[in-house]
């Protein structure tokens, strides 16, 4: 058994290896100087794909087929066309597509779109439908920029796609991306002049959990959970988390009833509460919450996990895995029970995915 | 005779490029296109639409070019990279 880190940095990618979860090692260091905004593996072919920016070089999206060795790479058609206003500034998230569809993978980037790709990345068209929703006026810049973060592809349904957008809202298609449908309802932009809208919503973070019709989400203003394909949402953050704010979330592989987060004071002060740091577990679908700290630091920790720097593996207990944007990832192989830090004085962290092969 | 060609390292690393590099082109634009030639998708680095980058700035024989600036044999073209940072988005 190995376990693989793939994780995305503001300076570039990295593979981080453990036979065992308990000893670590940094294998690889991949488009050093590009940052990273996430890495995702492809259980298709085994491919490992990475999201490759840079503010004077543009977006690209590259893969890997001998685990992060060699990489091709390519920004063909990840464009609005020369008549838009709209630019692709950034790839901010890489799905892979269905075992069905073998070389499909999907984009979600800044400024907020969506694209995909039936050659493995090589060429990228623009899923135009998603721009034309007439909800979109409502979509403004978040902090990080007006982006699409969010890309989950139904496990049952190949066709049935969300996509979450900061700050625009959650978005679900099911006829592959040729309509969509805003599914915002009980969640609040309080920025708005309605703050109940149809759309505008600051999506953070969306997670599948191993249910059908149930995900979970941490937005800008809570932690949510829908149990109908994201048709409606129940806030299972106001009672018993220190905070709504956070960006992260992440899902038990194989109980739909536990997820992790990892609460931050307010967004104006974007770290854990009492600069201790904290991963919160509920088991039981957001009713309860356990503050996870044995391991982890709790003095002047002033951390900060971004939108996809929260995961699991698929091993039996789970492990959980928080990287930060000072560079540093805690892991638990014992579904957040206990904590060790793993490696230390990486650049910022952008996202970490665990793989066990 | 070709025009020599400088790249920002960042981008020669991508490539893997040992510069300077021996192009033809009698503009700055067709210069891109055989650099595009030989090293697909580079094209997409240095430009954005019909422009260069915002932060990508190129030399002709050391004087401020265009992509309609005229090449001439044995000329210097140098692409560079804005100095610009401190900010995470520029």
């Amino acid at each position: 058994m190995t376990v693989l880190l793939l994780v995305g940095t503001r300076n570039g990618g990295f593979i981080i290896r453990s036979p065992d979860r308990k000893s670590w090692e940094v294998t690889d260091h991949f488009f050093e100087s590009w940052s990273i905004q996430h890495v995702t593996y492809d259980w298709r072919d085994g491919s490992v794909y990475a999201a490759v920016n840079s503010h004077i070089y543009g977006p690209m999206v590259a893969r890997s087929t001998d685990l992060g060795k060699t990489w091709v790479h390519s920004s063909a058609g990840l464009t609005y066309g020369e008549g838009s206003r709209a630019r692709v500034k950034q790839v901010w998230q890489l799905c892979p597509g269905p075992p069905s569809r073998p070389g499909e993978l999907w984009a979600g980037v800044e400024d907020a779109g969506l694209f995909r790709s039936r050659d493995h990345g090589r060429t990228w068209e623009h899923i135009e439908s998603l721009r034309r929703h007439p909800t979109v006026a409502a979509w403004e810049p978040s902090g990080g920029g007006l982006i699409l973060a969010n890309v989950l592809i139904d496990p049952d349904d190949p066709d049935r796609i969300w996509v979450g957008v900061g700050a625009g809202g959650v978005y679900r298609s099911d006829d592959g991306g040729q309509t969509w449908k805003a599914l915002n309802r009980n969640i609040p932009a309080p920025w708005k002049p309605n703050p109940m809208p149809e759309a505008g919503q600051c999506v953070h973070k969306l997670r599948l959990a191993p249910k059908p019709g149930r995900l979970y989400h941490q937005n800008h203003v809570g932690m949510y959970r829908s149990d109908d394909y994201g048709e409606t949402w129940v806030d299972i953050g106001a009672n018993g988390l220190p905070s709504s704010f956070g960006f992260a979330a992440a899902v038990h592989p194989r109980d739909p009833d536990t997820a992790y987060f990892v609460p931050h004071i307010s967004d104006d002060r974007r770290y854990v509460p009492d600069a201790a740091m904290a991963v919160w577990r509920t088991r039981d679908a957001g009713g309860t919450w356990q503050k996870l700290t044995n391991g982890l630091p709790q003095r002047h920790a002033y951390l900060t996990v971004l939108r996809d720097g929260l995961a699991t593996d698929t091993l039996e207990p789970a492990g959980v895995y928080a990287g930060t944007s000072t560079g540093h990832i805690f892991a638990s192989a014992d579904e957040g029970d206990t904590w060790q830090l793993i490696v230390s004085f990486l650049p910022p962290i952008n996202s970490v995915e665990a793989v066990v092969l | 005779m070709a025009a020599r060609v400088y790249l920002p390292a960042q981008l020669a690393r991508l490539y893997q490029i040992r510069l300077p590099l021996e192009v033809n082109g009698v503009r700055v634009r067709e210069i891109i296109a055989e650099l595009d030639r030989l090293y697909p998708g580079i094209k997409d680095r240095l430009t954005e639409g019909p422009n260069l980058r915002p932060y990508i700035l190129v030399f002709v024989n050391q004087e401020p070019a265009d992509l309609d600036t005229p090449v001439s044999p044995g000329a210097e073209v140098r692409f560079v990279a804005a100095v610009a940072g401190g900010s995470e988005t520029v």
